[in-house]
C-alpha cells in the first residue's frame, strides 16, 4: 500500500481505536415498533395524508401522528451490490442492499433484497426471521424478497 | 405533561425487545504524509531527523512540509546527535488501555540537541518519550529534570519504523 512521495516511501500505519461497547434502548416510540416487529409487522407514522416510514414520534407538520402497520407492496427505488462486510472482510457471495419504499409512504427502509433479477421498480416484501428468533429489531427482517 | 418516557431497570433492558447492544470497531488506515515519513524511515536506521524552516530557522522534530508559525516550506533535513535534556517528566500508573501498571512508567518531554539552539528556547524541537532508570521519587522531587539523556534503540532487525524503535530515553 506505501506509495512514493517527494522524499521517498510514505509510510503507512494501520490501527484500531478502542472503543466502548454501548447499550441503545428503544425509546418510548421505538418499543411499539419492536413489538410490532415481534408480531413481524413494520410500522409508520400516519402524519395527516402522508405515511412517514421509519415510525418517528412527531409528525413534522402534525404534531404527534398515529402508529399504522405498513402495508406493502414496498417497491425498490435504489440498490446496490456490496462486496465486503463492515469490517472489509470479503463476502462468500455479493449481496444486494436496496433503498425500499412502501406504496404512498414517504421514506423507506434499507435492507437485503434476494432476487434473481434486480431492477429499480421492483415489488418486494419483507421475510421475517422465526418468532422465536426476532429481537424487535430491523434485523428481524432477513431480507427482502420480490412479490409474485 | 411530564417529560415522556419512563426509568428502565438494568435487568428490564434485558429483556426488553429492541434493544441494541453494539461494539463498534473502529479500525483506521492513517498516511504518514511526506516529511513524517523520512522520520519514521531515519528512526528505523536509528536517526532523528529534522527539518529546518527556512524563515525562522527553527528546527522542527518531527519534520513537516512547512513551518505552522510562518506558513513557509519547510528546507533543510538535519539529523540530531539525538541527546537531549528532560524538559519535563510525569509518573504514570496505568497504560494507554487504563489498565492497571505492576511497575510506574515514567514519560518525559525531551529537549533534543540541536544545532542553533542554546537550550533555554521557549521552543524547541524535542520528543514526548519514555524514561527509563528514573524511579518514581526522582520525579516527583523534580530531581530528574534537566538531566542528560540519550536514546536507547531497540536492535537494529527489530526496528519497524515506529516511535518504538527507540525503547526510552536513558541518563548518561
Ligand atoms: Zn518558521
Amino acid at each position: 500500500m506505501n506509495k512514493r512521495g517527494s522524499h521517498g516511501e510514505v509510510a503507512h500505519v494501520e490501527g484500531e481505536m478502542e472503543v466502548e461497547k454501548y447499550v441503545y434502548p428503544p425509546g418510548t416510540l421505538g418499543e411499539r415498533v419492536a413489538e410490532a416487529l415481534l408480531e413481524g409487522k413494520l410500522l409508520g407514522i400516519k402524519c395527516g395524508n402522508d405515511l412517514l416510514v421509519p415510525a418517528r414520534p412527531y409528525c413534522p407538520d402534525y404534531g404527534r401522528g398515529e402508529l399504522v402497520e405498513v402495508q406493502g407492496p414496498w417497491t425498490v427505488e435504489s440498490y446496490t451490490i456490496i462486496y465486503k462486510d463492515m469490517r472489509g472482510e470479503r463476502l462468500k457471495e455479493p449481496q444486494v442492499i436496496a433503498l425500499l419504499k412502501p406504496e404512498g409512504a414517504q421514506g423507506g427502509l434499507i435492507h437485503y433484497l434476494k432476487a434473481e433479477k434486480v431492477f429499480v421498480g421492483l415489488k418486494a416484501r419483507p421475510v421475517f426471521k422465526p418468532r422465536e428468533e426476532r429481537r424487535g429489531v430491523l434485523s428481524d427482517i432477513l431480507y427482502f424478497i420480490p412479490v409474485e | 405533561m411530564g417529560i415522556p418516557g419512563r426509568y428502565v431497570k438494568e435487568e428490564e433492558l434485558k429483556r426488553m425487545a429492541g434493544v441494541i447492544e453494539y461494539k463498534p470497531t473502529a479500525k483506521y488506515a492513517y498516511s504518514a504524509g511526506q516529511a513524517l515519513s523520512v522520520f519514521l524511515k531515519g528512526l528505523r536506521e536509528g536517526k532523528i531527523v529534522g527539518r529546518t524552516c527556512n524563515s525562522c530557522r527553527r528546527i522542527m522534530v518531527p519534520p513537516r512540509e512547512f513551518c505552522e508559525y510562518c506558513h513557509s516550506p519547510a528546507g533543510e533535513w538535519v539529523e540530531l546527535p539525538g541527546t537531549g535534556r528532560v524538559e519535563t517528566a510525569s509518573v504514570s500508573y496505568i497504560s494507554a488501555r487504563r489498565a492497571k501498571l505492576r511497575e510506574p512508567e515514567v514519560v518525559a518531554i525531551i529537549r533534543l540537541d540541536a544545532p542553533g539552539y542554546r537550550g533555554d528556547e521557549p521552543d524547541f524541537p524535542g520528543i514526548f518519550h519514555r524514561l527509563c532508570g528514573v524511579t518514581e521519587e526522582e520525579v516527583k522531587g523534580g530531581k530528574v529534570f534537566g538531566a542528560r539523556v540519550r536514546p536507547r534503540w531497540r536492535p537494529e532487525g527489530e526496528r519497524r519504523g515506529s516511535i518504538t524503535d527507540i525503547e526510552c530515553f536513558e541518563r548518561w
